[in-house]
């Protein structure tokens, strides 16, 4: 067995047993075929691949929406879940972002607050759709998240205020960088009304908490009780959630079960520091469960 | 349909073929746009096998690896010719539109 091979054999292990065993040799013998002679090492495009594609395989987020994507939804809420929580709780996300947004300038510093929730929105939602292989909503959601946070936030912050920032905060958005680049290069580019619906949307979020941006209160943002219930931000969210909905809840039920799962929850995450966000959250979880529910499943798209 | 849902189902339209045999065809046929990964090929032969388009024809021993050759199926070639037509007539649609604002 040349190196070659081992290494394919190793990057299968992505794959169910089964499946390696009915398949796996006819898999290896056409990666072999497309290698060049007397090459050691898959390339990274290809053991990216079997590595996605075994994991899709594994999780079966690759079978179509059928009856059982109530369950499935279930599923991929747990392995975003997992997935995102690794990243945030490695870096402590929104402890930099605190440290570093704060001492910004006051309407900037409160707008890219409010904003957070969004961007921490798409991207999740984005790591969701991808996971679903949704590449168009991916692109999409990731892209909402990278243009609303990162550029306006960080290129900001790194501006203004000479923050270093912390390697592994960087690392988290790199990877939502990767997912919004990844999601461009698509093919069939995302139309950009889309675009513009779901940047929209970041906005929608972050006015909907309007009366806190132009009248802070005493103790700000981080001191708003973790479970206040700002009215301001029903209809938005309701919009949002609508718009959110209909763009993708025909697409695959199984992205809509899933982000109303893991909405919830990440608005759950910090209560102390994000509350009125949360709930924002909350709401925009149920509204996209709520009009999924009355949205028609659509066909198939192979 | 997906572009390269199109593209394997036209190289498996000529003839039974095995996985590298899929995406070099693909490749040829699609002049160099479509270079389909092994992963995201043996998920989409999935896919149309579960559909009933595509069905494994055979399995050869090649350099002591089992090889699996697949065919397409009526329903498959059904669909292809129904997204033949319906490419036929947005090419029309497109082509007459331009015509017209010449």
């Amino acid at each position: 067995m040349s190196e070659l091979e081992r290494r394919v054999w190793q990057l299968l292990r992505a794959y169910p047993r089964s499946w390696r065993d009915e398949r796996g040799d006819d898999l290896v013998a056409t990666v072999l075929a497309m290698s060049r002679p007397g090459q050691r090492w898959p390339s990274l495009r290809v053991a990216a691949d079997l590595l996605i594609s075994g994991w899709s395989e594994r999780t079966h987020l690759n079978r179509r929406a059928s009856g059982s994507w109530f369950a499935a939804g279930w599923r991929v809420a747990l392995v975003a879940a997992v997935m995102v929580q690794t990243v945030v709780a490695g870096v402590r996300l929104r402890q930099w972002m605190v440290d570093g947004f704060v001492p910004m300038l006051p309407v900037l510093g409160a707008a890219s607050a409010y904003t957070f929730a969004a961007a921490l929105g798409g991207f999740l939602a984005g790591t969701v759709a991808w996971l679903c292989r949704l590449a168009r909503t991916a692109r999409v959601l990731a892209a909402m998240a990278f243009t609303s946070w990162f550029v306006t936030v960080f290129v900001f912050q790194l501006a203004l205020s000479g923050y270093h920032g912390s390697v592994a905060g960087l690392v988290a958005w790199t990877y939502v960088a990767a997912l919004a680049t990844w999601g461009l290069r698509q093919p069939r580019p995302t139309t950009p009304w889309t675009v513009g619906i779901m940047t929209a949307a970041a906005g929608v979020i972050a006015v909907a908490e309007t009366p806190s941006v132009f009248a802070p209160s005493p103790g700000g943002l981080l001191g708003q009780p973790a479970w206040g219930v700002e009215p301001s931000w029903i209809v938005p969210a309701w919009v949002v959630g609508s718009i959110l909905a209909i763009l993708v809840a025909r697409k695959d039920p199984r992205w809509v079960v899933a982000m109303s799962l893991l909405l919830p929850l990440v608005g759950l995450l910090h209560p102390r520091a994000f509350g009125a966000v949360n709930a924002g959250l909350a709401a925009l979880a149920t509204a996209v469960l709520f009009t999924a529910i009355l949205a028609p499943r659509a066909a198939d798209s192979r | 349909m997906r572009r390269p849902t199109f593209f394997i189902l036209s190289a498996l339209a000529e003839k039974p073929r095995h996985g590298y045999g899929v995406i070099q065809r693909v490749l040829d046929l699609s002049d160099g746009d479509i270079r389909l990964a092994p992963g995201t090929l043996y998920g989409a032969l999935e896919r149309l096998h579960e559909d009933g388009w595509i069905v494994p024809d055979r399995e050869e021993v090649e350099s002591g690896r089992r090889r699996r050759y697949y065919r397409i199926e009526e329903p498959g070639r059904e669909a292809l010719r129904a997204e033949v037509a319906r490419l036929r007539r947005d090419v029309g649609v497109g082509a007459s539109v331009l015509k017209g604002s010449a």
